[in-house]
C-alpha cells in the first residue's frame, strides 16, 4: 500500500526537503506513525502531546478535510493522496 | 516591499468593514511580491478577536492560485479595534515564512491602515506597502 503525502514547507526540513513523500497506513493515525518512523520529529509537529491532530494543522484526504470525515481514524486506501496544510489563523486570544 | 493596487487596497478595507465587528481574513495571490488577486475567505471563528480561515476554502484557493501560475504572496486579516500590528498569537500561528502578513486596522474607520510584515521563526519585520 502506498499513500502520497504532501508535506508543507515548514515540515520539509524533516523530510530532507521533499514536498511529497510515500507512506503507509490503514488510517491517518497509522500514517502519521509510519511518517514518524522515516522522518523522526514529524509527529510532534502534526499532533499535540495527547496524540490528537493539532487544531492548526489541516489534513485532507483526496481534498476532503478529515474533520468532516473521521479525524485520525479516517481510513486510507492504496493511491490516496493526503495533504497536510498549516491553518491560516491568528487573533488576540 | 509589497505592491498593491488601489483597487486591491480598497477591497481589503471594504472586506474588513463588512465583517466588522468580526475579523476578516483572506489570501493575496500574485507574482514577485505584486498582488494581482484578492481572495476573501471565511473566518470560521466568526469572532472579533480571532480568525481561522475555512480549511476547505483554503485548499481550494491554494490549488487555484497554483493552477493560475501564481503564488500566495500574502495572507491578510483585519484588526477591528487595534493597531495594524501582529499580536503574539498572530506571530505564534504564522506558519508561512514565504508570505507577507498584511493587517488592516479599521480602528479609525475613516482612515483604514494597511501594514505588511514578514514573520520568520517568530521574528517580525515590517515591510513597505506600495499602493499604486
Amino acid at each position: 500500500m502506498s499513500i502520497t503525502v504532501r508535506v508543507p514547507t515548514p515540515l520539509q526540513r524533516l523530510t530532507q526537503n521533499q514536498a511529497e513523500v510515500k507512506a503507509n497506513g490503514a488510517n491517518i493515525k497509522e500514517l502519521i506513525e509510519d511518517l514518524e518512523k522515516n522522518f523522526p520529529g514529524i509527529k510532534e509537529r502534526i499532533c499535540d502531546e495527547t496524540g490528537e491532530i493539532r487544531r492548526f494543522m489541516n489534513i485532507y484526504v483526496n481534498e476532503e478535510d478529515v474533520r468532516f470525515l473521521q479525524d485520525d481514524t479516517t481510513p486510507l486506501k492504496d493511491g490516496d493522496e493526503v495533504s497536510m496544510i498549516p491553518a491560516i489563523a491568528g487573533g488576540r486570544q | 516591499m509589497l505592491y498593491l493596487s488601489k483597487e486591491n487596497a480598497k477591497e481589503l478595507a471594504e472586506h474588513s468593514e463588512r465583517e466588522c465587528p468580526n475579523e476578516a481574513c483572506g489570501m493575496l495571490a500574485g507574482k514577485d511580491r505584486k498582488v494581482e488577486m484578492v481572495y476573501q475567505m471565511t473566518n470560521r471563528d466568526k469572532s472579533a478577536k480571532t480568525f481561522f480561515m475555512d480549511p476547505s476554502e483554503q485548499l481550494k484557493v491554494i490549488k487555484e492560485i497554483r493552477d493560475l501560475g501564481m503564488k500566495m504572496v500574502g495572507i491578510y486579516h483585519s484588526h477591528p479595534e487595534t493597531e495594524a500590528y501582529p499580536s503574539p498569537r498572530d506571530v505564534e500561528l504564522a506558519f508561512y515564512p514565504e508570505a507577507s502578513y498584511v493587517i488592516i486596522s479599521i480602528k479609525d474607520k475613516a482612515n483604514p491602515s494597511i501594514r505588511s510584515f514578514r514573520i520568520i521563526q517568530g521574528e517580525v519585520s515590517e515591510e513597505r506597502v506600495k499602493i499604486e
